[in-house]
């Protein structure tokens, strides 16, 4: 039996799609039990990946399990706020600052989220699709 | 006693780019320690969804300028399998080939500089010549030094590879490895900077997300080139080490540069005994197909992929690189503490860390 039957017999309201489970509201609970469960042990959240579709923003969650060797992408919908995982994965810390940084996307429970690459009084959000290019700060825009 | 506290970087000679740390200090000793990043953010993503693919093609050598190949590695795979272009076999053994070349180049390129941030400035002489006969090779090659853009999405540039020059280097480091060998590994004032410094549990490894060398020096076997599917003929050990200390990561280090050797003969072997593939030509991409790929590479400095989604137009909706650099960088706030301010660069050194590759 492969990683995400296991996942599908557990929690039965996800969506399968090629390689990628998709959830709506039970993100923080597949994490848990995929890396708690001693069989799965995916135990390293590689990076969060964020992708704007205008009207929500994608997370994409990519694991490795060092044990079996193998990796599973675990993604959610989510508008501008979603708990954070870093309770279960130290390393989203960074991850979610990122994404708080370039998506505007806020973290609950995250205390210390703060803008990782752009300047603190920096105003938008750079990876939104939305976001205008013609920023007079920017030094080639004058 | 008070706490003192003090800003390293961002333009701190050993941090070998621009990176600032700010450590509060009790005495000697570290209490906490913040990692700030962002200095170099070049805006990577962003100005992937500014150009087309051919015109991003050169961008993705300066993600890490260290070991260009395999971030272009890990474009050109992800824009092949997206659109269904195969790879001559011949153009996938090229690319083994440089790539470990340049695994060999960035590992040099470490252990001079980890040696000189430990006070010791001539073992940098000795790896930066073995390094530059590497570089002179690419740049017959390639043309260049450093930025290679030598993939093309189906292959490679050009064909001439000058085999025997390659043999030549390969031979020349694994003899010169031996000698740095004899200078370090036993010398008793390196062994009193790093055994037993700055030692990483399994645990904390793989909490905080840590890939590659520094992985394996904390005894878990992982190793992303056992599912790559160009070394899928390849013979090679993984090496690995079990204190998970400095000591350790350098141990990991020199014996992977060997492995490479061993795997740049094999792949001069058969491209010796096969036929060259006829010049390549540039595939122009007319018909874009919808998907999202994920393209693993197993870089010098941890496992490392690029995300790529795109929707059917001549640009990717949304690219994102993960570095392995980015999780050493962030370890650093846990790695720190307690340790003392003498050990901050001895510890952050062996990491190694290249910060273009952080910021992106």
């Amino acid at each position: 039996m492969n990683c995400i039957d296991m996942v599908k017999i557990k929690f039965p309201d996800i969506r399968i799609c090629s390689d990628k489970i998709e959830t709506d509201y039970q993100l923080y609970e597949i994490l848990e039990y995929l890396k708690g469960t001693y069989e799965l042990s995916f135990d390293i959240l590689l990076t969060i990946i964020a992708v704007d579709y205008s009207d929500y923003v994608e997370l994409i969650y990519p694991l490795l399990s060092t044990y079996l060797n193998e990796r599973i992408n675990v993604s959610t919908k989510v508008k501008d706020e979603i708990k954070t995982v870093s309770s279960i994965y130290p390393s989203a810390y960074f991850d979610e600052c990122e994404i708080y940084d370039l998506f505007g996307i806020r973290f609950a429970g995250n205390k210390k989220l703060k803008r990782l690459f752009m300047p603190s009084s920096w105003i938008g959000h750079p990876l939104k699709k939305n976001y205008e290019l013609k920023d007079t700060r920017l030094s080639w825009n004058g | 006693m008070d706490k003192m506290i003090l800003n390293l970087g961002p333009q701190h000679p050993s941090t070998h780019g621009v990176l600032r740390l700010q450590v509060v200090l009790e005495g000697e000793h570290v209490v906490s320690c913040e990692p700030d990043i962002g200095y170099l953010h070049r805006g990577m993503e962003k100005l992937a969804e500014a150009k087309s693919y051919i015109q991003y093609l050169p961008m993705v050598d300066r993600v890490d300028y260290l070991s260009g190949f395999f971030y272009s590695y890990a474009f050109c795979n992800a824009v092949e399998c997206l659109n269904h272009i195969e790879v001559p076999q011949y153009a996938n053994y090229v690319r083994v080939m440089m790539m470990e070349l340049n695994r060999i180049a960035s590992h040099l390129l470490w252990l001079g500089t980890y040696l000189l941030d430990l006070g010791a400035i001539s073992p940098m002489f000795y790896t930066f010549r073995e390094r530059e006969t590497i570089l002179d090779y690419f740049e017959k090659i390639t043309g260049q030094r450093m930025m290679y853009n030598y993939f093309v999405f189906g292959g490679v540039r050009h064909n001439i590879l000058y085999l025997d020059n390659v043999i030549k280097i390969v031979n020349n480091i694994l003899f010169k490895i031996n000698e740095y060998e004899n200078i370090i590994t036993d010398n008793p004032i390196f062994l009193s900077r790093t055994k037993g410094i700055g030692i990483i549990s399994k645990k904390k490894a793989l909490d905080w997300a840590i890939t590659g060398p520094n992985l394996r020096a904390c005894g878990i076997l992982s190793d992303y080139r056992m599912n790559m599917h160009i070394y899928d003929d390849i013979e090679f050990d993984i090496v690995m080490s079990n204190e998970g200390d400095c000591y350790s990561r350098y141990i990991v280090r020199i014996y992977e540069m060997r492995e490479s050797a061993f795997i740049i003969k094999q792949c001069v072997d058969w491209l010796k005994s096969n036929k060259k593939i006829p010049e390549p030509s540039q595939i122009f991409l007319n018909n874009f197909q919808k998907g999202e790929i994920y393209s693993y590479v197993e870089a010098p400095r941890g496992l490392s992929f690029c995300y790529l989604n795109s929707v059917g137009e001549s640009t990717p909706y949304r690219l994102k690189w993960r570095t392995g650099s980015y999780y050493s960088t962030q370890l650093l706030k846990e790695l720190l503490k307690g340790c003392s301010l003498a050990d901050i660069m001895a510890i952050y050194g062996s990491l190694d860390v290249v910060l273009p590759e952080v910021d992106r």
